[in-house]
């Protein structure tokens, strides 16, 4: 009886870590195809696909860790409504899986995002800074604070000065840089969600540090 | 409950709304000269006796901070506003236009003009001058000055005035006049004509009299004279040196340079007391005092120290402090309005040069790439200099931006020109 016992169990047990391991092998096979087969797909159509499923990741990231900030850049727009509706259903269907792999598609968008804004501003400061012919009473330390809006053609559509040096020609100087560009044309270049999130109003800051009073 | 809940919301809404906004931060520019185009007075009637709107483009010009368009690119001569059609001038590359329409009545003159920016389409200011026919200059100076204002946030020096020396030898003879004119050159007028030397001539800071050394007595005098009327009056006779008056920007007193008691000191004269009070008591050489724009102290140049260098006199208490350190030459001081930046002589590599030394960092900066340079005399508005210097062996006057990013030579005149002293405002 004990013997039998015995040998059923080790047997059992054989079979049980037999399956294991295969299964293991499975996943581990899958799983490492499954990123690659991620990887392929980010390299061509940048945004879309992977937009949605990271969609689902941040509603879910939402609720559970209160961390809002990173996160709305690689919101794509067509998701927004369902998102309302979806929240509590997705929120029951967590896997955790899918969490994890989406998280980090997510950080990499989020890397991605923020890449394509910083360049985006570079250009937008050189841009300006190719343009602000400032007065000779511009001195160190001056701060004009401009608020402008644009169109998804680059075009500028309105300047608004939020803050003044307390210099006017210096105010005025910063306006003139903006007008004077009139148009950042590469921004046609982004898709138009990048555009609304971040380049549809923009804060101009003009603080000169090359001055030499 | 529910209401603070809402609020708070509201609180984090707003707050998130407001930081969601991108902010980018310049902190580089060009200092391009300032694209102007000034179009021609619209007018009726007959041809004015001077083209207002030249004058002010050559006085933009001429400051170097603006680079005028020039009238025969222009597109249309718009005279009021409704008649600017800004792609016109956007295609020039202007980024300013002034327009402007003359009324005259008899020989009474109002000019309105308007100051515009023109990638923005948008109105800067429009004003009215008035004057009568021979003041048609002065209205253009003057517009110049608001012009200059508005885009560089700097005061203009346009409606000032020089005086100066000029020196023409002829049969063995050299004969010396004290001249005043505009800035630009124009409108000289003839102050003192002598066979003696002139020299050194100082504005009062209301910019009506003179003081000046002529030694028509034979020997060097202190002489004030009035400019509307020619009244003059000698204010030194002191045996060997009566020298390098300064007028005090408070108008009471001038400090000047006299001999008197053996070797060059430093007094000061009050106007009102006709007496003088001695400052420094040194063996070495004391001299070329100038005013702080507060009236209260001097900057003078002296020899103590074992080369000239300059130092500063404080009247209260008659304490004295080295100001130069940098080189073995370093004389003739004037203190900018700004009270910051001092400009001298210095010499560097057996030159003399124009250099500005601010007195709050110590930098050092040397303006001028003529050599015998002297005499250095800033503008009111501390942005521009005028100094006396040779070119062919001809004493000519040269001016200088204080960031030594503009310069050019006067139209040069007969004879030698030396020892500029440009008028307060």
């Amino acid at each position: 009886m004990n013997i039998l016992f015995f040998t059923r169990r080790t047997s059992l047990i054989l079979a049980i870590s037999l399956s294991l391991i295969l299964h293991l092998v499975v996943i581990y096979f899958l799983f490492n195809k499954w990123d690659e087969g991620i990887k392929i797909q980010k390299v061509s159509p940048p945004k879309y696909l992977q937009a949605k499923l990271i969609n689902l990741d941040e509603k879910i990231k939402k609720k559970i860790q209160p961390k809002p900030k990173p996160k709305p850049k690689p919101k794509p727009k067509p998701k927004p409504k369902p998102k309302k509706n979806n929240e509590k259903k997705i929120k029951h269907k967590i896997l955790d899986e899918q969490e994890t792999k989406s998280l980090q598609a997510s950080k990499q968008l989020e890397l991605e995002n923020k890449k394509i804004v910083s360049s985006y501003s570079a250009y937008i400061i050189e841009r300006i800074e190719a343009n602000w012919n400032r007065p000779p009473s511009a001195r160190r330390g001056m701060e004009s604070k401009l608020l402008i809006r644009l169109v998804p053609t680059g075009q500028v559509i309105s300047v608004k000065l939020l803050k003044t040096s307390g210099n006017i020609a210096f105010d005025r100087s910063a306006e003139q840089a903006v007008y004077k560009v009139g148009s950042f044309d590469k921004l046609q270049q982004l898709d138009i969600q990048t555009f609304e999130k971040n380049f549809r109003k923009l804060q101009l800051v003009f603080k000169p540090n090359d001055l030499r009073l | 409950m529910k209401k603070i809940n809402l609020i708070i919301i509201l609180f984090a809404f707003i707050s998130l709304s407001a930081s969601a906004e991108l902010s980018i931060n310049i902190t580089k520019g060009i200092d391009n000269p300032t694209k102007i185009a000034v179009a021609p007075l619209s007018f009726y009637g007959n041809q004015l006796p001077e083209d207002t709107s030249r004058i002010i483009e050559e006085n933009l010009k001429r400051s170097g901070l603006f680079d005028p368009i020039s009238r025969k690119n222009m597109l249309s001569f718009p005279g009021t506003i409704k008649d600017i059609y800004f792609r016109d001038w956007k295609i020039l590359g202007a980024e300013y236009l002034v327009i402007g329409s003359l009324i005259s009545s008899g020989d009474f003159y109002e000019i309105t003009y308007s100051l515009l920016e023109v990638h923005s389409s948008r109105l800067v200011f429009t004003k009215i001058a008035k004057g009568s026919k021979r003041q048609l200059r002065d209205l253009s100076h003057h517009i110049s000055d608001e012009i200059y204002e508005a885009i560089t946030g700097i005061e203009g020096a346009f409606s000032t005035k020089v005086a100066y020396v000029t020196s023409l030898k002829s049969n063995n003879k050299t004969l010396y006049k004290l001249m005043v004119s505009d800035v630009d050159g124009a409108r000289e007028r003839l102050i003192l004509e002598s066979n003696h030397p002139i020299m050194s001539p100082s504005w009062s800071p209301d910019a009506k009299e003179l003081v000046y050394v002529s030694f028509e007595t034979g020997r060097p005098a202190v002489f004030r004279q009035n400019l509307a009327n020619a009244n003059r009056k000698q204010l030194t006779d002191f045996r060997g040196l009566n020298g390098a008056p300064s007028w005090s920007p408070d108008g009471k007193k001038l400090a000047l340079v006299l001999s008197k008691d053996g070797n060059p000191e430093i007094y000061t004269f009050d106007l009102s007391k006709e007496k003088f009070i001695r400052h420094t008591n040194h063996f070495a050489i004391d001299t070329e005092p100038n005013w702080a724009p507060d009236s209260k102290s001097l900057v003078f140049t002296s020899d103590r120290g074992g080369s000239p260098q300059i130092y500063r006199l404080i009247l209260k208490n008659g304490e004295v402090q080295r100001l130069t350190f940098r080189g073995s030459y370093n004389a003739r001081p004037r203190l900018a309005s700004n009270g910051r930046t001092l400009v001298m002589i210095h010499r560097s590599a057996h030159q003399f040069h124009i250099a500005t030394q601010d007195l709050v960092n110590g930098d050092l900066r040397i303006l001028s790439n003529t050599s015998l340079d002297e005499s250095p005399t800033v503008s009111p508005n501390s942005a521009m200099l005028l100094y006396a210097t040779k070119i062919n062996n001809r004493g000519v006057l040269a001016a200088v931006s204080l960031d030594a990013g503009v310069k050019f030579l006067l139209p040069s005149k007969q004879g030698d020109v030396r020892e500029p002293a440009w008028s307060p405002k």
